[in-house]
């Protein structure tokens, strides 16, 4: 009765093509995939610059593509769905050094922009201050619903901005309410690298972009920028707002998760790190990714990592007791490294129950915790060409 | 069939390509849907600056594959819903017995009343597995149906061995258990089968068929007399050796005196009547001993009979293995032979006993299962239960919790465990979600938790909505207004569900976002009516913007129809309101005193009472209209006056009206403009605040060019405010 299988696979080209090896272009493939509230819409961005939007018919499983327009200047590099409250509404982050915000429907913008003519989704505001420091936007995530409508942008600087929108029914109106410079925020262990290699968009030459502009000139020769290349920047909002505004921030080549509380007074504070590994040594390869797990009545929080070493890791943390203590407990409830390269992706489902991480060697693992709390693989997804009988359509 | 190891097809890596996949820095990633417990999977570019000079053309993008965890089985939808009942029932009347102010329960009627919702699961069990033989009938090759009829095969063996040892159907669980093992052992685990008789009565010899011993021997163990009797009655006649005549006569005479507890009303009795027939054993030894030196047919086989009905554990230890059975029947049978006053206590140490003796297979989970379930090792048992079904584990758990065992905290927390991954694997069928939620619903906080995610991310269907007509959905598949494609949950089913179950954040939040939905339908009213529920007056608030909003982008007449759609019964409150829902009913009483004033307008209507309906919204002891909406009432008013030199309003009125222009005109002055002239630079898409001002001058002028003509009027001794052809002229 449990277990994995493939339900579908989508894709603009049709289902029978036999040219399983048509190499694909990688500044036309899906780069990310953001799947919407109630799950039953997709919006996939790409290295071309656009996005995409789906939509799942339930009476067949498939997925059909309902938009596509040029989004950015540049490679388009996350997406989020703001809460279906507030509309439908998607943020986009790219290299271009800019977010962007799009409405479904609505009111047609005065001033009518010529990149997505035709389609359904409105630009609605630009955020463009990663512009002042010269640094590609690499995530965006809006806040839990209970927080409005708000949204935490991190750049390649390492510069973490969150915004406000003021009117709700106006989307143009956003109030930059916070500048943290990460970096700042404890003292790396490492010197501070240069920062004239950091914010070329891959697949760019010498930075240069389908308009001309520059996004910088950090690659030569096709060669990644080291802090490129050793570094990670994600973001993750506490989805619980009992315990104030907390996110998870991770970024540049520090292998350290550091998690803010933003106060409404427009001041923050780090309530708390999570080291790289158990033994707390922050000379660590970057972490790349992070996710803060939904708390759906649990008595703790979960925030998993994973790190270009290729370690997975689980922290369980516990909120202060108030009469008891301030601090919060933060303890290592698993660790892995069954990925063997860099962890590129971790992700929980929608209660928090089931964890999976994607990697560098092609393969998506599932994690599951057992009764005793113990967290083990529950599912394995093979990308690279199996035995057949092994096989599933 | 669902594996927990899958390989995509067609692969996205080619065979032992990994590496050079890695180095066109490629990746993987993943993405979870809320829907279905399904996740997206699909190729993507690594963040790394990439080689140089890829042309950009082509349309070529990557497959996303999606895969799902934890499917239910589509053949056990019914079974799944039939079980939920049984589930439901216990669980409410367990909630009546335990509710604060009843008295303590009587075990025995506890386990009584488990035994029967037991016996219903078993019920259910055995009536699916009837329709999964009749549908193997017309598609046997039906994989699926194969392998599902396998695990309910083991389901109910499970479950039924649970009843036996922890759900006795009198209550006492110190009562001798042996006949209902056996009766299980018999029931789940049938051997020999009839047919091994049948071949064995055709013969006339049948004591020299090579498997008569094995039969014989087995049938004795499990207690099936019958056939036993029968053939060894005609050994005790036919055969030819008198020792072999006397001892198959002996065994026979035993046997048919063997006691049984079922028989007997009273324990003490059949302790009573145990003891008198193995005290009329000494003739059936005796014969053994006198024929132990002569060789007779049968003599191994009944020697062995003989010492296991004088209860000699090794002999029966050696004859389960010769006869092919396990460590299963040897526990069932030891309660017979060995120790016929087991009782449920002695369970444990007597199936680590014979366990020793003859291990369990460990690969294979039911015999895990039903070791632990012997030994009593719930926590084994529970570890074992989920290997073989989450059902089975979830409703396992279930039943032991409501026992109240002595390891009742450790049973309980499995059972809120187990039911939620349970409930959580249910939603891999999306139309199962009231039945998810039913489950979650008695595992206490976090089970509430998760049944108000799940809730929030159902989509929904809204009944009974007109819509505007040509209407373009502007998200069709998060709400299906009219058409139904699948069956979607309802609405209003959901909110009652969250309603039932207290979830009140849930119910709240789904009515924020039907709210916004049917906002950006303009269907306000209704918007209003589903946030009323809740009494949300922050989102009621937000629908009264929009629909202010509307006034301002698209004018008068589209205005006045969405206000008609709010039910009136908002504008009197019943009393019982907060404070803070009073602010609503007050803004709503500006949104409608508006809009009717509009459609007096758009009818001709030149009365006072629209100037003065107008002055009543800018008087905050009365209705207070929202201060960015002050400028845009002056200027109407203004508008009114200046188009009809007849009208006037009453001098009380108009210093309202004047000390409300002068407040926004200074206060506008001081930088304050957006705070007081926000919907009228937006209603005329003025550029500036200066332009704003510029209007509210003349509107200054005109009101007291219209004040001036009222005082006039007075002076003129009519008494009157307002005069049809006895105004004089201003000029």
């Amino acid at each position: 009765m449990r277990g994995l299988e493939v339900v579908d696979s989508s894709s603009s080209r049709p289902r029978d093509d036999p040219d399983k090896s048509a190499p694909v272009n990688p500044r036309r493939s899906s780069h990310r995939c953001c799947i919407r509230f109630h799950g039953l819409r997709l919006a996939t961005c790409s290295l071309d610059q656009r996005i995409k939007t789906w939509t799942l018919d339930e009476t067949t499983g498939n997925w059909a593509s309902d938009d596509d327009w040029k989004a950015h200047d540049a490679p388009v590099c996350r997406l989020s769905w703001a809460h279906p409250e507030y509309g439908t509404i998607l943020a986009s982050c790219s290299f271009d050094k800019t977010v962007k915000i799009w409405e479904e429907g609505g009111v047609e913008p005065a001033r009518g922009s010529d990149a997505n003519a035709g389609s359904r989704w409105r630009e609605r505001a630009t955020l463009s201050e990663s512009r002042t420091t010269g640094a590609s936007v690499r995530a965006v995530e809006f806040a839990p619903r209970q927080f409005g409508l708000k949204l935490a942008v991190l750049s390649s600087d390492s510069i973490l901005r969150i915004y406000d929108c003021v009117e709700l029914h106006n989307l143009a109106t956003w109030n930059l309410t916070f500048t943290i410079d990460v970096r700042l925020l404890q003292p790396p262990s490492t010197p501070p690298m240069s920062t004239t290699d950091m914010f070329a968009a891959p697949g760019t030459s010498l930075g240069a972009s389908s308009n001309g502009k520059s996004y910088g000139s950090s690659v030569t020769g096709g060669r990644p920028g080291k802090r490129e290349a050793d570094g990670g920047w994600s973001i993750s909002w506490c989805k619980d707002a009992t315990t104030g505004q907390l996110i998870a921030v991770a970024a540049d080549t520090y292998g350290l998760v550091r998690v803010l509380q933003l106060s409404d007074s427009r001041s923050h504070k780090t309530v708390f790190t999570l080291p790289p590994n158990a033994s707390g040594a922050t000379d660590s390869p970057a972490i790349t990714t992070v996710a803060w797990a939904p708390l759906c009545g649990r008595r703790f929080h979960l925030i998993a990592t994973g790190g270009r070493e290729g370690k997975v890791n689980i922290w369980k943390i516990s909120p202060p007791h108030t009469n008891v203590t301030t601090e919060w407990s933060v303890n290592l409830a698993g660790t892995f490294d069954d990925h063997q390269s860099a962890v590129t992706r971790v992700e929980w489902n929608v209660t928090g129950t089931i964890l999976s991480s994607a990697g560098n060697d092609g393969n998506i693992r599932l994690w599951r915790s057992t009764y005793g709390g113990i967290w083990r693989t529950m599912g394995h997804i093979h990308t690279e060409h199996g035995d057949d009988e092994e096989m599933h359509e | 069939m669902a594996s927990d190891r899958i390989h995509l097809t067609p692969p996205i890596i080619d065979k032992n390509g990994v590496t050079k996949w890695r180095e066109r820095n490629r990746t993987v990633n993943c993405t979870f849907s809320p829907r279905a417990n399904s996740l997206a999977v699909y190729q993507s570019a690594n963040i790394l600056p990439q080689p140089i000079g890829t042309p950009a053309s082509g349309k070529q993008e990557t497959k996303i594959y999606f895969a799902q965890w934890d499917a239910v089985p589509s053949t056990r939808r019914k079974f799944i819903t039939d079980t939920s009942i049984v589930y439901d029932a216990l669980r409410r009347g367990l909630n009546l017995l335990r509710a604060k102010d009843a008295r303590p329960v009587d075990p025995q009627f506890l386990m009584q009343t488990h035994f029967e919702s037991c016996k219903l699961y078993l019920d259910i069990i055995r009536k699916t597995l009837k329709t999964y033989d009749a549908r193997l009938e017309k598609r046997p090759e039906d994989e699926e149906l194969l392998h599902d009829k396998d695990l309910l095969e083991v389901m109910y063996s499970c479950m039924s061995l649970l009843q036996v040892i922890f759900l006795p159907f009198h209550g006492f669980l110190a009562a001798v258990v042996g006949r209902e093992l056996m009766h299980w052992l018999n029931e789940n685990y049938v051997t020999p089968t009839g047919e091994d008789g049948m071949g064995l009565l055709e013969l006339e010899e049948p004591w020299l068929h090579p498997t008569f011993w094995n039969f014989i021997k087995t049938c004795t163990i499990r207690l099936i007399f019958r056939p036993v009797t029968h053939f060894l009655k005609r050994m005790a006649s036919a055969h030819t050796n008198p020792a072999t005549r006397e001892m198959a006569d002996l065994i026979v005479t035993t046997l048919d005196q063997m006691p049984s507890s079922e028989d007997y009303e009273q324990e003490s009795d059949y302790f009573d009547s145990l003891r008198a027939w193995k005290t009329g054993h000494h003739r059936l030894t005796r014969a053994r001993e006198r024929h132990a030196k002569s060789l007779y047919e049968g003599k191994a086989e009944m020697e062995d009979i003989t010492n296991l009905i004088t209860g000699k554990t090794g002999t029966l230890v050696r004859m389960c293995t010769e006869c092919g059975m396990s460590w299963r029947e040897a526990i069932c049978v030891f309660g017979i032979w060995v120790h016929p006053r087991m009782t449920r206590h002695d369970l444990p140490s007597i199936a680590s006993e014979v366990i020793e003796e003859m291990p369990v297979d460990p690969t294979d989970p039911e015999e895990l299962l039903q070791a632990a379930l012997f030994q009593k090792d719930i926590v084994k048992a529970a570890s074992h239960a989920n290997d073989v079904d989450i059902w089975l584990v979830a409703h396992m758990m279930d039943i032991l919790e409501s026992l109240s065992l002595p390891e009742a905290s450790v049973v309980s927390r499995l059972q809120k465990y187990y039911i939620i991954t349970y409930a959580e694997q249910l939603m891999s069928d999306p139309s199962m979600w009231r039945i998810a939620i039913a489950y979650l619903s008695y595992c206490g906080i976090r089970g509430m938790g998760v049944a108000n995610e799940l809730l929030l991310r159902l989509p929904f269907r809204i009944a009974n909505i007109d819509l505007p007509a040509n209407h373009k959905y502007p998200d069709s598949l998060t709400v299906f207004v009219g058409k139904q494609t699948l069956p979607m949950a309802e609405l209003d089913d959901i909110l009652e569900t969250c309603r039932r179950h207290g979830l009140k954040q849930a119910e709240e939040t789904i009515v924020r976002v039907v709210a916004q939905k049917l906002s950006a339908l303009r269907l306000y009213g209704k918007a209003i009516e589903y946030l009323a529920r809740t009494l949300d007056v922050r989102a009621l608030m937000k629908v009264l913007q929009l629909l202010s909003n509307e006034y301002l982008v698209h004018g008068a007449h589209d205005f006045v129809l969405l206000v008609d759609q709010i039910p009136s019964r908002y504008l009197y409150p019943s009393g019982q309101e907060s404070p803070d829902f009073l602010r609503f009913t007050d803004h709503l009483h500006f949104v409608i005193t508006y809009a009717e004033y509009h459609h007096d307008l758009s009818r001709g209507i030149r009365s006072p009472s629209l100037a003065t309906s107008l002055a009543l919204l800018l008087d905050p002891s009365r209705v207070d209209a929202p201060k960015e909406w002050w400028g845009l009432l002056l200027v109407d008013i203004g508008d009114l006056l200046v188009d009809d030199t007849l009208m006037s309003v009453p001098a009380d009125d108009m210093n309202i009206i004047l000390a409300r222009l002068e407040e926004v005109y200074t206060k506008s002055r001081l930088g304050g403009g957006g705070e007081y002239l926000g919907a009228l630079m937006k209603r005329y898409e003025m550029k500036s605040v200066t332009e704003a001002l510029q209007r509210l001058e003349s509107v200054r002028f005109i009101l007291v060019h219209s004040a001036a003509r009222s005082m006039l009027s007075e002076v003129g001794g009519k008494g009157r405010l307002w005069g049809g052809n006895q105004t004089p002229d201003a000029d």
